[in-house]
């Protein structure tokens, strides 16, 4: 009698350890990816064609809304001028920020170069309403007395970011 | 199921090969020898495991060229190192266990290793370089933790997420399984 309790006892003892050996649980791994933000340029910031003072050096300062104001010892030939515009695209709703450069120089390909600066943004950031936005930046050119003729170009850069 | 299957199996065998010496001895007689043996087992508490949070990397913007990873804070919720390339928004949260078990015992716990988590359309991102599960730093999977004098522990897991470039947008979601044994 006794031989068999401490066979029955054994043999629960092995079947109640069983479940106890390991145990399994699952977890959920998860992310959520929004649209990345994007930016293109669709017009360039352009100061118009401009005869320089022989004497004097000046500037010419375009608004972020297009405005353009010629400096006096300049002569502004054309009415051509137009502010940088920006489309920038993400997730709908979310805030974004813009940083504008300090300053760039553009050069004519031949020796010559102006300094644009003072880069000023039709706003400092904005909403991507519908997933878009668009703003303007102006800037102002610092002309030298006799400056060399030329197309003088130059490339700035605009980040945005998001808030 | 198959491990289960086995461990009965043994089981069978052990009842059956204690039984045919008594079985032996009694059909045999006086003439047989007897003999008397003593059979015993520690019967200890089952393992138990409760997943208490899930692991979430947050809210997250790709970069529009380059990859970028984010890794989770196993040490505090609503933390996670957002990498330079992209732009995280809500902050992931580690994933959380309460082992149940008995006292003092140590008990494995298998890494996953990799896993992907898809959108449900066709898109996809890895996690891996699973951490915690005992270690005490955000970079290392013991694989082990000794649990408590109450028998209960709990432990955490991070885990690092890659984000491709232009990742699709969406809401990405996959299952890793981790298995505890004693030790």
């Amino acid at each position: 009698m006794n031989r068999m309790k401490y066979i029955a006892m054994a043999a629960a003892a092995v079947a109640l350890s069983t479940p106890a050996f390991a145990a399994e649980v699952d977890a959920d791994a998860g992310a959520k990816i929004i649209a990345p933000l994007q930016i293109s340029n669709s017009t360039a910031l352009y100061f118009g064609t401009i005869a320089p003072s022989l004497t004097a050096g000046d500037q010419v300062v375009v608004s972020p809304a297009g405005a353009k104001a010629c400096g006096a010892e300049l002569t502004c030939l054309t009415d051509d001028h137009t502010a940088a515009e920006f489309n920038v695209s993400g997730e709908a709703d979310h805030s974004y920020t813009i940083q504008l450069p300090d300053s760039i120089q553009i050069s004519n390909g031949a020796g010559g170069a102006m300094t644009v600066d003072s880069f000023t943004g039709s706003k400092s950031g904005g909403t991507l309403v519908a997933g878009t936005d668009t703003f303007t930046v102006g800037g102002t050119l610092s002309v030298a007395a006799n400056q060399a003729s030329g197309e003088y170009t130059g490339t700035f850069v605009v980040e945005v970011e998001y808030q | 199921m198959p491990k289960n299957t086995l461990f009965y199996s043994t089981a069978f065998f052990l009842f059956t090969s204690l039984a045919t010496p008594i079985a032996n001895a009694q059909a045999g007689g006086s003439a047989d020898p007897e003999f008397e043996g003593n059979a015993g087992a520690i019967i200890i508490n089952g393992l138990r495991v409760i997943k208490r949070q899930d692991l979430y990397f947050g809210t997250i913007a790709p970069s529009l060229t380059e990859f970028g990873t984010v890794k989770t804070n196993r040490h505090r919720n609503n933390d996670s190192e957002c990498g330079p390339t992209l732009t995280c928004f809500e902050p992931g949260n580690r994933a959380r266990f309460t082992v149940i078990g008995e006292p003092n015992r140590i008990v494995t716990i298998s890494d996953p290793g990799s896993i992907q988590i898809s959108d449900g359309a066709g898109n996809q991102m890895t996690v891996d370089t699973f951490f915690g599960a005992g270690s005490s730093n955000n970079s290392t999977w013991r694989g082990w933790q000794r649990l408590r004098n109450s028998g209960i522990s709990r432990f955490n897991v991070g885990a690092i997420l890659h984000v491709k470039p232009n990742q699709p947008r969406g809401d990405y979601v996959g299952t890793f399984t981790l298995t505890f044994e004693y030790q």
